[in-house]
């Protein structure tokens, strides 16, 4: 059968959530996708790109809730065809081209479906206030990296602003971090290059060092999130019936109306898992030993992202729609309804432990107020040990002196809590504050920033080369390269003196 | 779930309608109203036939008709896809009688490279004599019991019509002898007739679609299916109650004494011949 040319198409659609730009894939080479394979384990799936494994992580198929375990990590621009094709891409995007113009080319390596792309927020963690590039040195559960999850409603989307790294941690180049500082931008934000995997999580496909940036500046750190829309969106109607209205992903929701028949076709033909042809190379590659380098991103980094926000506050904080000060007085009397209606959850564990990661998202201080009330009473004595953990994660004076009253108190009520109180208290002196400011500082200058223009590439360009542009089109795609030596100057000077005298001619 | 190594079929009626068969059921009018969706596991049954295949939902029935498909490898992958998918979600699933495994049977699973691989064609006489064979195994108890059944009631049957004396006892024991042995052979002939009419769909149907397959052998399982749509990633895993008998052209494996897998003994070279009659002995008593 022949090879049918891959296609890939751009629209805007306007929901209910705003305007959405998705991308169409048909007849794809399948470079880039996941795949399922065999395993003592059950159920292990994995990222690939061409036949290298990028991310090998657990399915747990079976439980919708069941967080997943990411096992192994890898490159993913190792095929000299995706790091081409990436770079370009994200080369592109710094110089501020359209999603529409630039991602079709990666576009085309990834599976047959429907793909939303989006400008999404992201915080440079493994969603523990760890930093993404060095938290995933061995097997590590993803917090809330299930399809759904449980405090946020099964009909509701949400972001995913957790990142998984796919270059490995000795790729940390210190001099990198403040050329990315300058260079990484689209506009004035620091940004890199995503695929969404699974529940908060997406893998960074370019950009590691702007995060780094991101994370020393204390900047917002950005990625171009591309996600795969392929779940069915189901929803009761008014009469208790289950209707099928579009379809969905973790972020988006897309009614059928918005696509043509054709384009439906194509996602609803989409299997989940796809069995490439270089799988007995990826599987090879997956069974062979590693070699473990020891290089690894500098200490400041996990100090650093102590401030971002974890999975469990970001799943609270998208998942309780309000949470209003009866809400709360009614928590702290040990109620989980206010006005016969659940506040949070059934369960007062869950509504406490959720509402503690709310306000801390939202809050600090009202976080604080909120559990130290909850401290004081002696009924709630079940969540301590947890709220205790969320306060320990806070350098606050407050805490402090509640932990130095716990420990002098010796009330058998707080004795869940005291190793937490001392080994936050023995922390406490011994924390030392790092500057930002003087860890940018000390980080190698990065070279002067030439004066970048768009790249202009001179392939698929031989009619114009026919109609006599040849030269300007040499002259601008010599600029636009960067080359700042004699050579290429001259030629330059040399070409444009030819293009104009041509046009004098 | 498996034949992951397929991707979702799409097949089109006359009037544009779309049948996807992938990890859901769809259906896609061309009108641009909304699809129907539905699970796998919401689906009632599926019946396969050998080149159509009918899909009832609640009181819907969807029939996905020769005409649809675009060529054999597009229905052989839809086939492969449902009966695995609705199979996983306890649908059930009912096939015509074929030459290889129901293809629910497979499990998703990598097949080691040492297995022993074979690819071709069945020749329709060597199946119809390991027919033969299949059916003589199957039957001999029966056709002893009917034959013994047969002799004992001539004797009765003389007894009372002439009886038994010093004079005649030899011939009519020898009569009653015939007679089991004529029953007998009128019992195989009506059984011959029953199985050739019963097996003669899977012949005329290889017979017309000529399908080649690939057999994949190892001590885990085994895999024969066509080979458009084969992929080391699929297996059969040996059942606890697998029985297997070797006829002169023939690996025969059976399941609940039925046959699952026929391995045409002329694929094989001399070392693979020795390593399925070693995995075969291996994992199961022989018939």
């Amino acid at each position: 059968m022949a090879n049918r040319q891959t296609e890939v198409t751009a629209k805007h659609i306007n929901t209910d959530d705003g305007d959405i730009l998705i991308f169409t894939v048909k007849n794809s080479s399948n470079r880039i996708g996941t795949c399922r394979f065999s395993s003592a384990k059950d159920d292990m799936y994995c990222l690939y790109a061409y036949d290298d494994p990028v991310v090998v992580y657990s399915g747990n198929s079976g439980n919708k809730y069941a967080d997943r375990v990411v096992c192994e990590l890898g490159p993913m621009t190792q095929t000299s065809i995706i790091n081409s094709a990436v770079k370009e891409v994200y080369d592109q995007l710094c110089s501020g081209a359209a999603f529409e113009y630039c991602l079709p080319s990666l576009l085309r390596m990834m599976p047959d479906g429907l793909y939303a792309v989006s400008w999404q927020k992201c915080y440079p963690t493994t969603g523990e206030n760890m930093f993404f590039w060095s938290g995933y040195g061995v097997s590590k559960q993803l917090k809330c990296s299930s399809r759904y999850i449980k405090l946020i409603d099964e009909n509701k989307t949400f972001s995913a602003p957790f990142l998984i790294p796919t270059a490995r941690p000795v790729m940390f180049e210190t001099s990198g971090v403040m050329e990315a500082s300058q260079n990484c931008r689209r506009g004035d934000e620091l940004f890199g290059l995503s695929l969404h995997l699974t529940g908060f999580y997406s893998v960074l496909i370019k950009g590691h060092h702007a995060a780094c940036a991101a994370v020393v500046n204390d900047e917002p750190f950005y990625t171009v999130q591309i996600q795969q829309v392929r779940d069915i969106w189901r929803e009761e109607n008014e009469e208790g019936e289950m209707q099928t209205l579009g379809l969905c992903s973790e972020s988006f929701k897309i009614p059928f109306s918005a696509l043509d028949p054709t384009e439906i076709s194509t996602v609803l033909a989409t299997r989940n898992c796809r069995i490439p042809d270089t799988y007995p190379a990826l599987r090879k590659k997956i069974n062979s030993p590693k070699s473990v380098k020891s290089k690894g991103i500098p200490s400041q980094y996990n100090v650093f992202c102590e401030g971002y926000p974890d999975a469990d506050m970001i799943a609270s904080a998208q998942g309780i729609d309000e949470l209003t000060p009866p809400m709360l007085e009614a928590l702290l009397m040990g109620q989980t309804t206010l006005d016969e209606k659940i506040i949070i959850s059934e369960n007062y564990y869950s509504s406490v432990t959720a509402a503690c990661n709310y306000l801390r998202y939202h809050n600090t201080n009202d976080f604080l107020t909120f559990s130290l009330n909850i401290m004081k009473n002696p009924e709630l004595s079940a969540t301590y040990s947890y709220v205790a953990t969320c306060m320990a994660k806070l350098h606050d004076k407050r805490v402090k002196d509640f932990f130095t009253e716990v420990i002098a108190s010796n009330d058998p009520g707080y004795s869940s809590i005291l190793s937490i109180a001392k080994s936050y208290l023995q922390s406490y002196e011994q924390r030392q504050e790092i500057s930002r400011e003087d860890y940018a500082k000390s980080l190698p200058k990065a070279p002067e920033k030439f004066d970048r223009r768009n790249f202009v590439s001179l392939s698929g360009v031989s009619e114009q080369i026919k109609s006599g542009q040849g030269a300007e089109l040499l002259a601008m795609h010599i600029g636009s390269t960067g080359k700042t030596g004699e050579g290429a100057e001259l030629i330059a000077k040399h070409i444009s003196s030819m293009v104009s005298e041509d046009t004098k001619k | 779930m498996s034949f992951y190594n397929l991707s979702g079929q799409i097949m089109q009626d006359d009037d544009g309608t779309s049948y996807i068969i992938s990890d859901v059921f769809s259906v896609v009018p061309a009108d641009g109203e909304n699809p129907f969706v539905c699970n796998w596991g919401d689906i009632d049954s599926i019946r396969i036939g050998d080149s159509i295949i009918t899909i009832n939902v609640d009181d819907r029935v969807f029939t996905i008709k020769p005409e649809f498909f675009e060529d054999r490898k597009q229905f052989l992958s839809a086939k492969a896809i449902a009966s695995s998918c609705a199979s996983k979600q306890g649908v059930p699933v009912h096939n015509a009688v074929e030459l290889l495994p129901e293809k629910s049977l497979y499990v998703d699973y990598d097949i080691p490279d040492f297995a022993v691989f074979a690819k071709g064609e069945y020749n329709t006489k060597e199946i119809k004599s390991s027919l033969l064979l299949l059916l003589i195994g199957k039957t001999a108890r029966i056709l002893w019991t009917v034959g013994i059944l047969g002799g004992v009631a001539a004797l009765i049957f003389f007894h009372l019509l002439i009886g038994f004396d010093e004079l005649n006892w030899w011939y009519l024991s020898i009569g009653s002898f015939f007679c089991g042995v004529g029953v007998v052979a009128v019992t195989y002939l009506f059984m011959l007739i029953a199985s050739r009419i019963k097996y003669a769909g899977i012949l005329k149907q290889y017979q017309k679609y000529d399908d080649t397959v690939t057999f994949a052998i190892c001590d885990d399982g085994f895999s024969a299916c066509e080979s458009v749509i084969y992929s080391p990633c699929n297996i059969i895993k040996w059942g606890n109650r697998d029985t297997y008998m070797e006829t002169g052209s023939m690996f025969i494996v059976l399941r609940r004494n039925k046959p699952v897998l026929w391995v045409p003994k002329v694929l094989l070279n001399d070392h693979q011949y020795k390593r399925v009659q070693e995995i075969f002995a291996l994992n199961m008593s022989e018939k």
